[in-house]
């Protein structure tokens, strides 16, 4: 077993795979995200329209729930090959789920208007009976109003994310909030300034993150973490903070064409974004929140975030660090090609990844209507920067597998960016603010698993946007995915 | 841009076209015309037994005698005449070469004008200096551009010109076909017109002739300019750009013409790619100058294939470089009035070759840019009679009072600083004519008379009328019909007590888009009943504006004006309208018969739909007319006589006959014992449904491209924005073929229909924005508010705050052995559950029994349930009927305890609700 100075605690559970697995492949006949992370698709019955938006295994089978407002199940979803999809109804007509979790044989769907419970009492696999749990936000029937529930927290409760009434505005209560309904059905407003969400999920933590998209008071997609009584950028539904005291008074408007770090010392409410998916890079609709627990089922990145991207049909992944009491971090490709647009992600306990897509009203890249794809573990680990760490002086990156000293420890293998988002009430934002820091020295850990790069002009606020051109492996391979993007919203005090 | 084959061979088709187009001679006329051609007389009146006072009054009105000649108001009935036309800006739109030589030999320059010669008798040297002199007056006021057309619209306007009813008038413009009997003559219009003030004219040709013998086509932009452009074919245009021509290897990019030499260099008239000397390897730089009439924004289309690159005043404004196919980049320019000048780079490496340059600015469509260019600053002179025409004010100035003075004014209106011309001619008024063998009436012209140059028919006719006018009978409504009909020439299309039709003549251009229609699809109808047929409303709506009802029909019926026409819908109806048809009463409710009638109009009912449009869907067979104007259209009388039998009004139509020989062939609708009952009603629904118009229900059997939910064997739900609840409505519907929705926000049940449940295309294509109705029919929309509330006493008002804030709590629903959803929800402590389930009838209507019981932890007193809110609440036999609609029948304890009662501008049915160990029971049943 091999250890390097940087190693991580939750990383050595896969020490041994990743020594045991380590692929030799000549440049010439570079791998493929496939040769890593098989995706197996299911073959849908002909006429049946699932574009899906929540997964959640119940009942000893997958169940779907769609924007058309069904809920099926799939049985055999984990079988070592994927045959056709054996789909069997379990509830019709619901009103767009968006979010599925289970407790106690009943099935929950957050639904558009309710966050309701679903139970089959006599055993023919179809819901009997459609229990309402909380119903006390409000719609007004625009289109946007979207609600993605969560899985239950630790304390039972689900986190819906509200997404407002259009861009800008919220017509009726917590649109632009995150509610938490608790088991007893009641709702508790508990963050504001949300906009247009697209998946929501907790990380290994238990902390809930949500994605947001591009548009009015967001420069880019982003993770954005649900501190309870945070405000998260968009004032469009602060109105609310007049109804409800259970967050606190309402925050200071930020000011349009500022930058999320100028305002936020001024609004302590404010959480700046944990990781920007820098728009047509890394994507354009951030989606569905997923962590991998799996404990290494799913291969060396266990304990971080994968967020689906529903124009790009990808998944990315992320992994996240607590800077100044608050989470930023770093993004990078990881699988492409999924058939539609990604939108529902979900992990199994046999650590396979299930990604539900639809490209219904936004297109992707992804030809398909809707699909389901499964992704599963080669068993092969993929050369890939396995996180990347914000330092005083620099970032740490980390490596799946040993690397080239050599080339690791050369400047020039490296290229580092910087840019910025304008904080505005408009819609998105073009990057601003571009500056080049110079990456003085790179020093390669013992064991050759981590590079530590020491940089001038590192800009708070800005995405630190990495290209590893040049870092080969050991065995001669570039990195599968070259590129990092790191959130430096706050730079860490050296110890 | 590298071979296209397919695409070159499609322009030198085109191309083909258009020089077949222009080789092709002009219409061969067998005879030009040696009198004033008025259709309507040429129709009717020429024979020699015609009616002579008739004859005579039309062409009184038609050659505009009554402009000189008064009629006595009180002893002649005369029509409007026709006015002659407009001449405000005369100078605007036609050439003073050709106003000229018009004024200088009328009758010879246009055969067949109704103007009369103003100068015949006159010597030759006082007739041309009278002509030059209004020449110049009517050139003040305003002058014309030489403009270019394309083949492409040369070819679309051959086509227009030839099937959307000009030549129902005018003589074909084709090769080889001769010019019928009674067409209106063109003229030299491409000498008399530019290109664009005759696309004006053609736009709306009452404008200046507003007494519609020229009727408006409502053409748009573009399809006035091809028309035009039609007229134009052979007209050849001046140089009006420079070009220098390049020969050389482009690789990639436009080079720098200034380091290059030009091959040739010279005039040609636009930016013709024609003065290229081979087919690959060049450039042109085409250069010339535009006037700019007025400070604008201007936009400029460059178009090419391969690369070009266009500059104004020295400036790069548009850069389409490369090698590409043919593309257009756009830009926008603000310039000045004045003179501007206009480079365009051109390079064409290999493979097909096209280049167009195009420009649009305040009033002025898309056009070429070559209609606005000069080789040189210099705007271009117009040539007179081989001079320079230079506008000379002090023959101007004679002109005018020539204007005045010989009779120009006495038909023409021309103002000048907003003041009419007046004439200053007298001549008697027409019932004081004596001598009717001479002044404008005799066979030789005469000085200072208007020569007409009329037929022997002409004139024995006009004399007839004169004098028969002094005596004429008392004026029908179908006389005066029979009048309008021939002024407008509308007896070249349509026939009307076996006068006019169309011409075999002219027969072959009245198509259709439906061939299989035969000639109801491209023949206009016969007037015989039309205001029988039509609605007074839709009939003055035709004759106001034209119409374009029949959709496959390419001849249109144009716009001949209010004020000329409009008078016929008052005659029309006079004569024609009936009221006799057989109307029934029924008894079942409006809603109901409607829905009947939505079900015989589909395909499995009398299949009005296979060959009727339905408002934006297309019929399944072939494309007749839109059934959602039909109860706007038609008179309702009418359609319940023409329904019995469609070839009694209409002989040939291919419309059926849905009830043939008086029977119902769907015989369990309205099977109300008596066939002619049945029938009558059918006939009835039928039309009832047909009176909502676009807001009908979409009949079977359409593709509506829909997602129409259809519960087969279990009830189907469907929680989405439901048109008229709020947005937590929860739609079921049932297989029975009833439906409701359940508002869980006020817990009501709020609509209830029956047929098709609901379309859920709307919210499950694209983002699925919106609210949408119920797909069924007879939807009866319950009042909304709470169903339970605890009131002080019997008479205190419902309350009227939100559920949730009167303790309201929704808790879902269970499903019955059935799959029928049984809703629950919750006030304060009790309980309670809602079951709504489709109950048989065995009459036609609708029916759910709905079943709600209640559960109290606790003793509840002063609970009222509110069975009912509407309009008004009639007690029946064992019931109450709601609005005249909706049945509703409680339980027989209910029925004793139940209260009816006004509150808030409604009737309010509640009924006490009384628990009896914790629980309480109300059942009722909805029928309608």
């Amino acid at each position: 077993m091999t250890t390097h100075r940087f190693l991580l605690q939750t990383f050595s559970a896969v020490g041994i795979l990743l020594s045991s697995f380590a692929v030799s492949v000549s440049a010439q006949d570079a791998p493929t995200e496939n040769d890593y992370y098989q995706m197996d698709s299911f073959k849908l019955p002909e006429g049946l329209v699932l574009e899906i938006g929540g997964i959640e295994w119940f009942n000893d089978k997958l169940a779907i729930s769609t924007r058309r407002g069904d809920i099926y199940t799939v049985e055999n979803a984990l079988a070592k090959t994927i045959g056709d999809a054996k789909l069997k109804p379990f509830a019709i007509g619901l009103h767009e789920v968006l979010g599925l979790t289970q407790k106690d044989g009943w099935l929950y769907a957050t639904q558009r208007g309710e966050v309701s419970r679903l139970k089959d009492e006599d055993g023919d696999g179809t819901a009997d009976i459609i229990e309402t749990v909380c119903d006390k936000w409000g719609i007004t029937g625009d289109y946007h109003e979207y609600a993605f529930g969560s899985k239950f927290d630790k304390d039972g409760n689900i986190w819906v994310v509200l997404c407002l009434t259009g861009s800008f505005n919220s017509n009726t209560p917590y649109r632009g909030w995150c509610v938490r309904v608790t088991p007893d059905g009641e709702m508790i407003p508990t963050c504001s300034g949300i906009r247009s969400p697209g998946g929501i999920g907790a990380n290994y933590l238990g902390d809930i993150f949500y994605t947001d998209n591009q548009g009015p008071w967001n420069g880019t997609c982003s993770l954005k973490h649900l501190r309870p009584g945070s405000f998260q950028g968009h004032p469009g539904g602060n109105k609310w903070y007049d109804t409800t005291s259970v967050i606190g008074p309402k925050p200071v408007e930020p000011v349009s064409g500022s930058r999320m770090m100028v305002e936020q010392p001024k609004i302590p409410e404010l959480v700046p974004p944990a990781i920007y998916f820098p728009y047509k890079k890394m994507g354009q609709s951030a989606s569905g929140v997923a962590c991998d627990v799996s404990g290494g089922k799913f291969g060396p990145f266990t304990n971080q975030i994968f967020v689906g991207d529903q124009t790009f049909s990808t998944v990315m992944r992320c992994n996240l660090e607590m800077v100044n009491g608050f989470y930023q971090g770093a993004c990078f490709p990881f699988r492409e090609g999924f058939g539609s647009g990604s939108l529902a992600v979900q992990f199994t306990s046999d650590g396979s990844m299930f990604v539900g897509g639809t490209n219904r009203g936004w297109g992707s890249r992804g030809r398909q209507p809707y699909a389901l794809d499964r992704l599963r573990w080669t068993g092969k680990v993929p050369f890939e920067i396995h996180e990347m760490k914000a330092k005083p002086d620099g970032f740490e990156l980390t490596f799946t597998q040993p690397v080239d000293r050599e080339a690791a420890a050369n400047v020039e293998s490296y290229k580092l960016g910087t840019y910025a988002y304008i904080f505005q009430s408009a819609y998105g934002s073009p990057e601003v603010d571009h500056t080049t820091p110079t990456i003085d020295r790179v020093e390669v850990s013992d064991d050759g698993q981590a590079a530590r790069l020491y940089v001038t002009g590192l800009q708070q606020g800005h995405v630190h946007e990495l290209h590893c051109d040049g870092v080969k492996s050991k065995a001669g391979l570039s990195l599968l995915h070259k590129e990092a993007y790191y959130t430096l919203n706050f730079i860490p005090q050296a110890d | 841009m590298r071979a296209i084959h397919s695409c070159r061979s499609t322009i030198a088709a085109l191309a083909a076209v258009f020089t077949a187009l222009q080789l092709a001679p002009q219409t061969i006329h067998a005879a030009s015309p040696q009198h004033p051609v008025v259709p309507g007389f040429d129709r009717i009146y020429s024979a020699d037994n015609a009616n002579a006072v008739e004859g005579g009054r039309l062409l009184l009105t038609e050659l505009n005698c009554v402009s000189c000649h008064k009629p006595e108001a009180a002893t002649a009935t005369l029509d409007k005449p026709k006015q002659a036309p407009i001449l405000d800006n005369v100078g605007a739109r036609t050439e003073v070469k050709w106003l000229q030589n018009y004024l200088s030999s009328v009758h010879d320059a246009k055969a067949g004008t109704t103007m009369p010669d103003l100068f015949a008798g006159l010597d030759s040297v006082t007739k041309t200096k009278q002509v030059t002199a209004l020449t110049h007056f009517l050139a003040t006021t305003g002058s014309v551009a030489d403009v270019m057309g394309d083949s492409s619209a040369v070819v679309r306007g051959e086509r227009l010109f030839h099937t959307i009813g000009c030549v129902a008038c005018h003589a074909p413009v084709r090769d080889g076909v001769e010019a019928p009997p009674n067409s209106v003559p063109l003229g030299a219009i491409a000498d008399k017109y530019s290109l664009t003030s005759l696309t004006e004219f053609v736009k709306n040709p009452l404008k200046v002739r507003p007494s519609g013998r020229m009727p408006n086509f409502k053409l748009d932009d573009k399809q006035a300019r091809d028309i035009a452009s039609f007229f134009f074919r052979d007209k050849k245009i001046a140089a009006n750009v420079n070009y220098a021509y390049y020969e050389g290897n482009w690789q990639q990019k436009l080079l720098d013409f200034s380091t290059l030499k030009p091959k040739l260099e010279g005039q040609s008239s636009g930016f013709d790619l024609s003065v290229r000397q081979k087919n690959d390897g060049f450039g042109i730089v085409f250069s010339g100058f535009i006037h700019i009439p007025k400070d604008a924004e201007y936009q400029f289309f460059l178009g090419s294939d391969d690369g070009s690159r266009m500059l104004v005043d020295g400036k790069q404004l548009i850069l389409n470089d490369g090698i590409h196919p043919h593309s257009v980049i756009t830009g926008k320019s603000r310039l000045t009035t004045g003179v501007h000048e206009v480079v365009v780079e051109y390079f064409e490496a290999g493979g097909h070759e096209s280049l167009t340059v195009e420009f649009q600015g305040p009033g002025q469509s898309r056009q070429p840019l070559a209609s606005i260019t000069t080789p040189t600053r210099e705007r271009p002179k117009k040539e007179v009679d081989g001079n320079v025409f230079v506008l000379d004010e002090a023959l101007a100035k004679q002109g005018r009072e020539l204007f005045s003075s010989i009779g120009c004014a006495s038909c023409h209106n021309l103002k000048q600083n907003n003041q009419l011309v007046k004439s200053t001619t007298s001549a008697k008024k027409l019932a004081k004519l004596s001598n009717l063998a001479g002044g404008c009436l005799a066979a030789a012209p005469t000085k200072g008379i208007p020569h007409y140059r009329l037929s022997d028919a002409q004139r024995s006719q006009l004399t007839a009328a004169v004098e028969g006018l002094q005596k004429s009978a008392a004026d029908t409504p179908e006389a005066s019909i029979h009048r309008t009909m021939a002024q407008f020439n509308c007896f070249a299309c349509h026939s009307r007590n076996k006068v006019g039709g169309v011409d075999e003549a002219r027969n072959k251009f009245f198509t259709s888009t439906m061939k299989e229609m035969g000639d109801e699809g491209r023949i206009p109808p016969p007037l015989d009943g039309v205001a029988d047929k039509l609605t007074e409303k839709w009939l003055k709506g035709i004759l106001d504006n034209g119409s374009k009802d029949r959709p496959y029909m390419l001849t249109m019926m144009p716009q001949f004006g209010a004020g000329n026409v409009g008078h016929l819908q008052a005659a029309l109806q006079e004569v024609d309208q009936k009221t006799e048809a057989m109307i029934p009463e029924y008894e079942l409710p409006d809603s109901k018969m409607k829905a009947i009638g939505r079900r015989l109009a589909g395909e499995k009912g009398l299949g009005c739909i296979k060959c009727h449009t339905f408002d934006k869907f297309k019929a399944t067979g072939i494309q007749s007319i839109d059934l959602t104007i039909m109860s706007e259209r038609l008179r309702k009388d009418w359609f319940h006589r023409y329904m019995a039998n469609p070839q009694t009004y209409r002989p040939g139509t291919r419309m059926p006959a849905p009830w043939p020989f008086g029977q119902a062939t769907i015989r369990d609708v309205l099977d109300v014992g008596n066939v002619e009952q049945q029938v009558a009603q059918q006939k009835e629904s039928v039309w009832l449904f047909l009176e909502d118009g676009k807001k009908a229900g979409i009949p079977v059997g359409l593709n509506t491209g829909g997602i129409i939910l259809k519960p087969e064997t279990a009830p189907i739900i469907y929680r989405n924005f439901i048109e008229g609840v709020s947005p937590r409505g929860i739609a079921v519907g049932y297989p029975e073929r009833v439906n409701l929705c359940f508002d869980a926000d006020t817990f009501s049940l709020a609509l209830i229909w029956e047929n098709d449940f609901i379309d859920a295309s709307k919210h499950w294509k694209g983002r699925g924005q919106g609210f949408q109705p119920p797909r069924g029919d007879n939807v009866y929309d319950l009042v909304r508010g709470v169903p339970f509330a605890t009131l002080d006493s019997p008479e205190a008002s419902w309350p009227t705050e939100s559920a949730a804030k009167q303790g309201y709590r929704f808790l879902g629903y269970r499903f019955n052995s059935s799959r029928q959803p049984i809703f629950r929800y919750s006030k304060g402590r009790i309980a309670i559950s809602d079951a709504i389930v489709p109950r048989k009838t065995d009459n036609q209507l609708a029916s759910f029994e709905r079943t709600i019981t209640l559960e109290s932890p606790s003793s509840a007193e002063g609970i009222y349930f509110r069975a009912a809110s509407a309009s008004k609440i009639e007690s029946v036999n064992g019931g109450y009927i709601l609005d005249g609609h909706l049945k509703l029948t409680l339980d027989a304890r209910h029925t004793k305890s139940a209260i009816v009662r006004q509150s808030g501008g409604k009737t309010e049915l509640l009924i006490p609700v009384t628990f009896t160990n914790g629980k309480a029971e109300i059942t009722q049943i909805y029928e309608w």
